[in-house]
């Protein structure tokens, strides 16, 4: 199982996972272009439009302030992945640093992490997340902090454990007697080769994350209004359930659309990565 | 008498990098009360070959031919019918007991499963015979040991067990596939000799699988070789050790211990991709034009002897 | 058996004062804060004034604030053991009894639905891989990769939507009898009974392929023996820590869930907590919940052993 294995035709023949690529070329794209593509400005208050249903002029309606909810989901699409974007950068870079260093090093640094590591897991991960809101207050920053902090671990896991087994490869053995530095030796053999699992982890990790970050915001607890932000936009939309299903149908649908599509290329990426699965019908 | 005859045998698996002929056109019998050996370099088809026997592959493969059992084709058979072949007729014994048992059963339930299973016992009946059974196999205390698991047992021991398991429901035939792989020279021994004197003793014919020559010929009465899939050799093993036909068998036994150690040039053909005309003609030093076009039948020698080479033409 | 189950003891109870000191140094590494966050609450009983100097003052000298947060937390553990938890800041009744009181609602809610989501996983799980590639696996296999996709919390506004406000039938909201149980135990289980369902079937079909299995064909034995007795034992090793992962997960959802329902449990505390920063009512429930999912953690770990034998010879 190495980097290269991973062909983009094979993750294109698969059909979920093409359908998870296109829907996230979609919602990027949506992102990237939310100030030209949006129809109004997502925060503009009209309270004579307010609660309107889904219509011609308002595709997913208004809401109780009367804001467009498409310009809405647009710019909230891009908070959420702006975001997620940010922890899963920070906690991949982060945790594979760690991964690696406690697995090619091994003896005591390893140990501490291992155990640190034992220790963080022993909560379920909102809830640690919830201590650390808990302790610095809501906001979109300490949403970040948050999920950062324990979004780690999990990286620091695969890689290690990847990292244990390639070190005891004979090329490892061989870059050593050719003189190679333990600094080179991690960058350009042992990285390389952990990164398949990780990139699996990134892409399942992505949809956890946009969850989290949406759990969040509909607890009060992340993005605060008026930030468009999808749970954020769910929470002030269960208010008004029973008469504009919109406003919670919208924005619900989008959290679980982003988390499918990134589903769907994770488990076509371990599909492909599994050398169990290459035999075919 | 022929117990077993496979004519015209053909497994492949489709992956993705192609079409991997693994046994191909193979014919092969047999006979009542012989250990025929079937040697052959890793990779060549042994396995699948037994594999396809007692119709143990996985659902993608495409098993073609005909493989004649007491009067009925194994390839035509029903799942039902194929069920009451398998453990009471025709048994195997597979290679790596550590991953051929069950971890998370004790070794002495599935030594009984064939006893239930086959001779309709009852657990308590099924696990006295197993404990027999063990000890035929020359287990040190079955009664105690029969309780452990897989993981408590040594290499060998397993191999007992794996054996024990096989013969249970004295078959006909045993599929013996590599049964001395991984062990120590000294319990291999140990192995050879049970293996010879159980198998002996209850009449049964045994297709041994190895490609360790000492191996077969301290067990066989005749010995079949492969190479790339197919048969290219068949013969008493007392011909064959003192003068072989094919080419191939003639590197084969140069190249062990005793004769010098003397490699065959060369790498054994992938079984997608095989050469054309005799598939040994890449390696081969006799090799003639011929060789390179043609594929060579299977050629009459003498003495039962069989050879796939233009040599004999 | 004995000594594995010693030795888990043991780590259970240095994980637990591991983790109660996280969240106690976490939530205490802001002290002239939370002195003043305290102080609004006590005196002003309002968020949005700001407390003199001295009402800070007054409120570190009550609660110890000043002292050295280690020493802080040996008196905090002192009294936990006790059963002394602390007073809450909003309410001024002890931690203990505000969690107390909370506790029947959120058993009732997590047992429910981790139940009901073992009830659903484990049989369609098992169906899936067994007729894989079948009709019946992909119609499985697109439901649970929808059910882990779904965020609980949208799940349970659709069913209010649904079944409270479109048919009637359920309440949206309230406790104490069975029908207003029926939705927030769907929300909390479906997505766990999607990961279960997802994680018996690879299981299966990894187990399925091993060589042991082609072994138990190779005897003679029937399809549905193979799995009933060979192959079952096997798949369930991986999935029975994945179940303890997954009440994890439930215990962390309980916090949204109930919050939606306003189902009176420890989820809805931690978060009002939260929002009001009532420091030793998050501290309360935070190490509550954590010491909830490690018992759980070293039962399964426990069963694990008892399952798998391999497990009393090594590992590492």
């Amino acid at each position: 199982m190495r980097f290269r294995d991973i062909r983009l035709d094979d993750l294109l023949r698969n059909k979920a996972s093409f359908l998870g690529l296109v829907i996230i070329g979609i919602l990027a794209f949506t992102a990237i272009a939310a100030d030209f593509i949006a129809p109004y400005d997502p925060n503009k208050i009209e309270l004579d439009e307010k609660l309107k249903p889904p219509s011609s002029e308002h595709i997913f309606g208004t809401d109780q302030l009367g804001r467009d909810q498409l310009s809405r989901v647009i710019h909230g699409t891009q908070t959420t992945f702006k975001l997620s974007l940010i922890i899963v950068t920070i906690t991949a870079s982060f945790g594979v640093f760690i991964g690696i260093t406690a697995g090619y090093f091994g003896g005591f640094i390893d140990e501490i992490l291992m155990r640190l590591i034992d220790v963080l897991l022993a909560f379920p991960s909102i809830i640690l997340a919830l201590v650390i809101i808990g302790s610095l207050g809501p906001g979109i920053l300490n949403t970040v902090i948050a999920i950062s902090l324990v979004g780690w671990l999990y990286y620091a896991r695969v890689a290690r454990a990847s990292t244990l087994s390639i070190k005891e490869k004979e090329y490892i053995e061989g870059a050593r007697a050719m003189g190679c530095s333990e600094m080179y030796i991690c960058t350009h053999y042992i990285l390389p080769n952990c990164l398949p699992p990780i990139i699996v982890l990134v892409t399942l990790n992505m949809g956890g994350v946009i969850l989290t970050i949406a759990s969040l915001g509909f607890l009060g607890l992340g993005a605060q209004p008026p930030t468009p932000e999808w749970g954020t936009m769910l929470n002030e939309g269960r208010e008004f359930l029973r008469d504009c299903p919109w406003l919670s149908v919208v924005p619900g649908a989008l959290i679980m659309i982003s988390v499918l599509a990134f589903n769907f290329i994770g488990d076509g990426l371990r599909d492909i990565l599994d050398p169990r699965q290459q035999v075919i019908k | 008498m022929t117990l077993l005859s496979i004519r015209n045998l053909k497994s492949y698996f489709v992956t993705r990098d192609g079409v991997v002929k693994a046994v191909n056109q193979v014919s092969l019998d047999i006979f009542e009360n012989e250990t025929l050996g079937l040697v052959g370099e890793s990779g060549c088809g042994k396995t699948v070959l037994a594999l396809s026997i007692l119709r143990l592959l996985s659902e993608n493969t495409v098993v073609e031919g005909k493989i004649s059992f007491k009067g009925n084709d194994l390839l035509r058979l029903n799942e039902e019918g194929m069920r009451d072949i398998r453990g009471k007729e025709i048994a195997q014994i597979f290679q790596n007991p550590l991953s051929s048992l069950n971890p998370v059963l004790t070794i002495g339930l599935q030594v009984s499963e064939p006893f239930m299973l086959h001779r309709g016992m009852k657990l308590s009946d099924a696990w006295q015979s197993a404990i027999s059974m063990l000890r035929a196999a020359k287990i040190p205390s079955p009664a105690e040991r029969g309780k452990e698991y897989p993981h408590q047992f040594s290499g060998g021991m397993r191999q007992r067990a794996m054996i024990s398991m096989g013969l249970a429901c004295n078959p006909a035939l045993i599929l013996a596939d590599e049964p001395t792989k991984g062990l120590d020279v000294t319990i291999q021994s140990q192995i050879i000799e049970l293996m010879r004197e159980l198998v002996k003793d209850r009449k049964a014919s045994m297709l041994l699988i190895t490609h360790d020559l000492a191996v077969a010929a301290e067990l066989c009465d005749r010995i079949a070789v492969m190479y790339s899939g197919e048969i290219v050799e068949v013969s008493e093993i007392k011909d064959f050790l003192s003068n072989p036909g094919h080419p191939y068998c003639r590197g084969l036994l140069r190249s062990l211990p005793l004769n010098g150690m003397e490699p065959i040039p060369g790498n054994s053909p992938s079984l997608i991709d095989v050469p054309e005309g005799c598939r040994f003609h890449p390696r081969c030093k006799y090799a003639m034009e011929r060789c390179r076009n043609e594929h060579p039948e299977m050629y009459e020698v003498g003495n039962g002897r069989k050879t796939r080479c233009f040599l004999y033409a | 058996m004995l000594e594995i189950i010693l030795k888990r003891i043991g780590m259970f109870i240095l994980v637990v004062i591991a983790s109660t000191a996280l969240v106690f140094f976490m939530l205490h590494s802001l002290p002239g804060e939370s002195a003043e966050v305290m102080a609004k609450y006590i005196f002003l009983g309002n968020v949005e004034l700001t407390p003199s100097n001295e009402a800070i003052d007054i409120i570190k000298e009550k609660y110890d604030l000043e002292k050295p947060l280690f020493s802080q937390y040996v008196t905090w553990v002192w009294n936990a053991i006790h059963g002394n938890m602390g007073t809450s800041y909003q309410t001024n009744s002890p931690v203990t009894e505000e969690i107390l009181i909370r506790l029947p609602a959120t058993i009732t809610l997590a047992f429910v639905s981790i139940l009901l989501s073992l009830l659903i996983g484990i049989p369609a799980g098992i169906i899936a891989a067994v007729k894989q590639n079948s009709f019946t696996d992909y119609f499985c296999s697109t439901i649970s990769v929808l059910g882990i996709s779904i965020p609980s919390f949208w799940l349970a506004i659709l069913l209010i939507y649904v079944f409270s406000y479109t048919l009637g039938l359920t309440p949206t909201m309230g406790y104490g009898d069975f029908k207003s149980l029926i939705l927030p135990a769907v929300s909390l289980g479906t997505p766990a009974s999607a990961v279960i369902a997802r994680l018996m079937r690879s299981s299966m079909l990894e187990v399925m392929r091993q060589d042991y299995i082609r072994t138990a064909i190779g005897k003679g034995l029937s399809y549905r023996m193979v799995i009933l007795r060979h192959a079952l034992k096997n798949t369930f090793i991986p999935v029975i820590t994945i179940i303890g992962l997954e009440f994890g997960h439930l215990l962390g959802g309980t916090v949204i869930i109930e919050t939606i329902f306003a189902w009176p449990g420890i989820g809805r505390l931690l978060i009002t907590s939260i929002t009001a920063r009532d420091i030793p009512v998050i501290q309360g429930c935070i190490v509550f919940i954590t010491i909830t999912y490690l018992v759980i953690n070293f039962i399964t770990d426990i069963s694990y052993s008892y399952l798998d034998p391999r497990i009393g010879r090594s590992k590492h």
